[in-house]
């Protein structure tokens, strides 16, 4: 029954997942491209010091992608279940319902991991070919945020999707917003450290958001 | 024995706006309940209570003997719910409808589904997004009907529908209905041809229960007329 | 799925607090903050006072720190040493000051101009580091092609084939043992930017807590330990290739004295600067020097400090302190927000959630913000009162928001 869940989703977002993968694809090699043009102009040994001295994002192209991702894949997957109001179907299946909505998060949280975990290690070796470690680690310490922001962004996309009341909706949209800049703060790589653990906190805590618009929805808010 | 749906004292409002006080009635087992009246009436808001979508500011409904609010897995699987205007899974094709919905109900009737379909002058790769209203409607009674439940619950199921679809499925609802096990719960604002279809009859007035009784009694207490007659007599023309 | 509704309606709700936390403060502050504007001070070489220019507009903008108001041009020929390309074009410029004589070029290379703040400190170190030849044979510095790694040993990884220079690595390795060097390696400074006048490579304090001097002089490892007294710990160094070449750079010891490291006949030796210990991770400290003269600034969160000390012996001649003005934003805080959230803290490059505390009396607000909220939701019932008051008297503005936004119960309300 679960497999039949998943697959419900899949043939929703499979389209939006194509369409990411292609664009993921796309700006990392982009991304590669750019790089490979630097050390072309400036050298390798010039790009190093630069590095070093001035800690330069080497995937710039990145930052608002995996956010993107999130925020699509979420659409892709509430949207089509709120018109119409289509979720009481899917409510309505012979499952428990927080059993059925909890499904469907994990199938958009997977979907968007691992089209980041895809991609993130691919960036790093990638330019771990012509730069030395302590600058792959950098450019991972960058990154994080902003992949972290992904799931974040799509769990947020989520409750707002889900909820049931357009009033409500707007208004979870402002505090979703202030809550996925906390990923977009401007910081030197490595200055994320300390704070990663609290956005993976709010991934987590993001989780449960749905839950309560769900609820909303039940019991017929309008 | 216990009713099939069992709605004690349901009170609710929009806003201000009183849709019942005090609304009571039971669905026995093995009939056909049509829930008739205007639009706005709340026919639809019942459905939704029955179901539990629609928490009531008071009252309380029970289907198979549970909670609207906590209906068991199982239960659910027994009920068939037909969303007014037909409303499905319309991203999917023919194809992928029936493989989402097959493993969700143990006793899945993939002939009653196909068989439906096959009415249908379409490829079954189509998407259901891009068909008509009425095929849209055979798809989503086929995939009822394909459920085998206990007790289906159809919100406006001719809504759209030309009168060769509607007849056509009075046709598959009394097949289905015929030999005592099933119940059926509609609702209809177009009145003409049900008294071919329903056992009971309720009929829904702003805030209240006009009348509830069998078809076949209240025919017979207005001889010469028929059901639309009784309904525009009740409840005034407009 | 309603068994939960309750819980996870206070974890949304906490989660909108939060963030309107962090969110309204910010706003508030973007609104109201200014940098508290210190005057400029200076000591002037002739007065043998500090002399203050204020930044507020006021008459006496141009004072020293007896009081005594100056003119713009009284101002100017007080600090020669300050203003001498003004007052050389002028023709005003003395020959000699106490006696001795100026020299333009003495005047140009004893110039010092140093900055500290705990931003320098606190900051994330990639860990990789540019060895610059030290005796270059052509006048301008060279990139070697390769960057360094120290830390549990040393490593030379060259930039054309992202591969360890096994030989150089090893040359470095060896030298660094030989002098005692302790892995791994605590930290490392040392100036990156190739524009820099020379190159005297870094220093670095080993695990013993001993300050060592790398660097590469005709190719070759130059490891020396600078010996310096037991006394100083070494908590930061900053180096500063000074035009003149009389110091390497800025000590700071854990106990928060400041000093500068010399080069003394092929030893290593501290001079304190006369000032009063700083607080290394929330304190700012300025230099400016001549000759003669250095005027050094501290500023702490409540004050700033001025020295003037003499450039030879470092030793203190003259002192001042203003106290810091209540600016715009600490005020309003103090009265409407007991406590907010930031990520980020003026004192370090890291991002991490910071409580601030603010004055006692802002709760004041929130007792009168819990009284609005009971007329905000007066219909609610008398339970949902009570928590809806206590919320906001705990979170004020923030929660009050977070009430409003997420309503103040998981129910609709009835019309009866």
């Amino acid at each position: 029954m679960y497999k039949s869940l998943l697959y419900k989703e899949w043939i929703k977002t499979r389209s939006g997942i194509a369409c990411l993968a292609v664009i993921f694809l796309g700006v990392g090699i982009y991304s590669f491209m750019k790089i490979n043009e630097s050390i072309r102009l400036l050298g390798i040994v010039n790009l190093w010091e630069t590095a070093v001295q001035k800690d330069p994002a080497m995937f710039p192209q990145f930052k608002y992608l995996p956010l993107l991702a999130g925020i699509l894949l979420a659409i892709m997957q509430y949207v089509p279940e709120l018109q119409f109001k289509r979720l009481k179907l899917t409510l309505h299946l012979p499952l428990n319902e927080n059993k059925i909505l909890l499904t469907m998060l994990f199938y958009g949280v997977i979907a968007v991991l691992s089209l980041l975990l895809i991609t993130l290690p691919i960036l790093l070796l990638g330019l771990g070919q012509r730069f030395p470690s302590e600058i792959v680690w950098a450019n991972f310490q960058q990154l994080a945020p902003w992949f972290l922001a992904g799931p974040a962004a799509y769990l947020i996309t989520a409750w707002v999707c889900l909820e049931p009341q357009w009033k409500q909706r707007i208004l979870n949209i402002i505090p979703g917003i202030i809550a996925l800049s906390f990923f977009f703060l401007r910081a030197k790589s490595g200055g994320y450290q300390p704070f990663d653990p609290y956005l993976i906190l709010l991934v987590i805590v993001a989780f449960f958001f749905a839950f309560y618009s769900t609820a909303r929805f039940k019991e017929g808010v309008q | 024995m216990t009713p099939i749906i069992q709605c004690q004292n349901i009170t609710h409002y929009y806003g201000n706006r009183l849709i019942y006080k005090d609304l009571n009635f039971e669905v026995q087992k093995g009939k056909i309940l049509g829930l008739l009246g205007k639009n706005g009436t709340g026919k639809t808001t019942i459905i939704n209570i029955l179901n539990g979508y629609l928490k009531p500011q008071a009252g309380v409904c029970r289907v198979f003997g549970e909670d609207m609010d906590k209906l068991s897995p199982k239960t659910k699987g027994s009920i068939g719910l037909l969303l007014e205007g037909h409303i499905q899974h319309s991203y999917f094709n023919l194809l992928q409808i029936e493989k989402y919905y097959r493993r969700f109900f143990p006793k899945w009737k993939r002939d009653a589904y196909f068989g439906l379909i096959e009415k249908l002058k379409v490829t079954p790769t189509q998407k259901i997004s891009t068909m008509s209203c009425g095929q849209r409607s055979q798809v989503a009674l086929g995939i009822l009907f394909a459920q085998d439940p206990d007790l289906l619950i159809l919100d406006d199921f001719s809504m759209g529908l030309d009168p060769g679809y509607r007849r056509l499925f009075v046709e598959y609802l009394k097949e289905y209905a015929k030999d005592g096990n099933k119940t059926v719960f509609l609702t209809s604002h177009i009145i003409q041809d049900m008294e071919l279809l329903i056992d009971d009859c309720m009929i829904l007035d702003y805030g209240k229960i006009l009348l509830h009784k069998p078809t076949k009694e209240l025919m017979e207490e207005h001889p010469n007329q028929t059901l639309e007659d009784i309904f525009i007599e009740l409840t005034g023309k407009y | 799925m309603m068994k939960n509704k309750e819980s996870i309606y206070i974890l949304v709700l906490l989660f909108v607090t939060l963030v309107a936390l962090w969110g309204i403060p910010e706003l508030v502050k973007t609104a109201t903050y200014s940098n508290d504007r210190y005057p400029f001070v200076y000591f002037s070489s002739t007065e043998k006072k500090l002399l203050f220019k204020e930044f507020d507009g006021r008459e006496d903008a141009l004072h020293d720190d007896e009081g005594k108001v100056y003119t713009d041009k009284e101002y100017d020929a007080a600090l020669p040493l300050l203003n001498f390309r003004q007052l050389t074009v002028n023709g005003e410029m003395p020959d000699s000051i106490d006696g001795i004589a100026i020299d333009p070029r003495e005047l140009r290379v004893k110039q010092v101009n140093f900055r500290y703040g705990p931003l320098n400190k606190n900051t994330p170190n990639p860990g990789l580091y540019i060895m610059y030849e030290s005796l270059p044979k052509k006048a301008k510095l060279e990139s070697p092609g390769d960057l360094f790694r120290l830390k549990n040993k040393i490593e030379f990884i060259d930039a054309a084939s992202n591969r360890v220079n096994k030989q150089k690595s090893e040359q470095f390795q060896t030298a660094l043992l030989k002098a005692g060097y302790a892995f791994p390696a605590q930290w490392t400074s040392g100036n990156l930017n190739i524009r820099k006048p020379y190159d005297e490579g870094y220093f670095s304090l080993d695990a013993q807590g001993q300050l060592y001097h790398i660097k590469m002089v005709n190719g070759r490892p130059f490891i020396k330990n600078t010996q310096l007294d037991s006394q100083i710990e070494p908590a930061f160094f900053a180096m500063e290739e000074v035009a003149d070449k009389r110091f390497y750079g800025f000590l700071f010891d854990k106990k928060g004295n400041s000093y500068i490291l010399e080069e003394d006949g092929g030893k290593y030796k501290t001079v304190q600067l006369d000032i009063d210990p700083i607080h290394l991770d929330a304190d700012e400290l300025m230099i400016i020097g001549n000759f003669l003269y250095w005027t050094v600034a501290v500023q702490t969160d409540k004050e700033k400090h001025f020295y003037a000390l003499q450039t030879e012996t470092l030793k203190r001649v003259r002192y001042a302190f203003v106290e810091a003005k209540v600016n715009k934003w600490e005020d309003i805080s103090g009265k409407i927000f007991p406590f907010y959230l930031t990520f980020r803290d003026k004192h370090s490059e890291y991002i991490a959630p910071h409580l601030h505390f603010t004055a006692f009396t802002a709760w004041i607000a929130n007792v009168l913000l819990a009284v609005l909220s009971l007329f905000i939701f007066h219909r609610k019932s008398n339970k949902k009162k009570i928590f809806i008051g206590i919320y906001t008297l705990i979170f004020g503005i923030a929660g009050l928001v977070a009430l409003l936004i997420m309503g103040s119960s998981t129910s609709r309300k009835s019309p009866l």
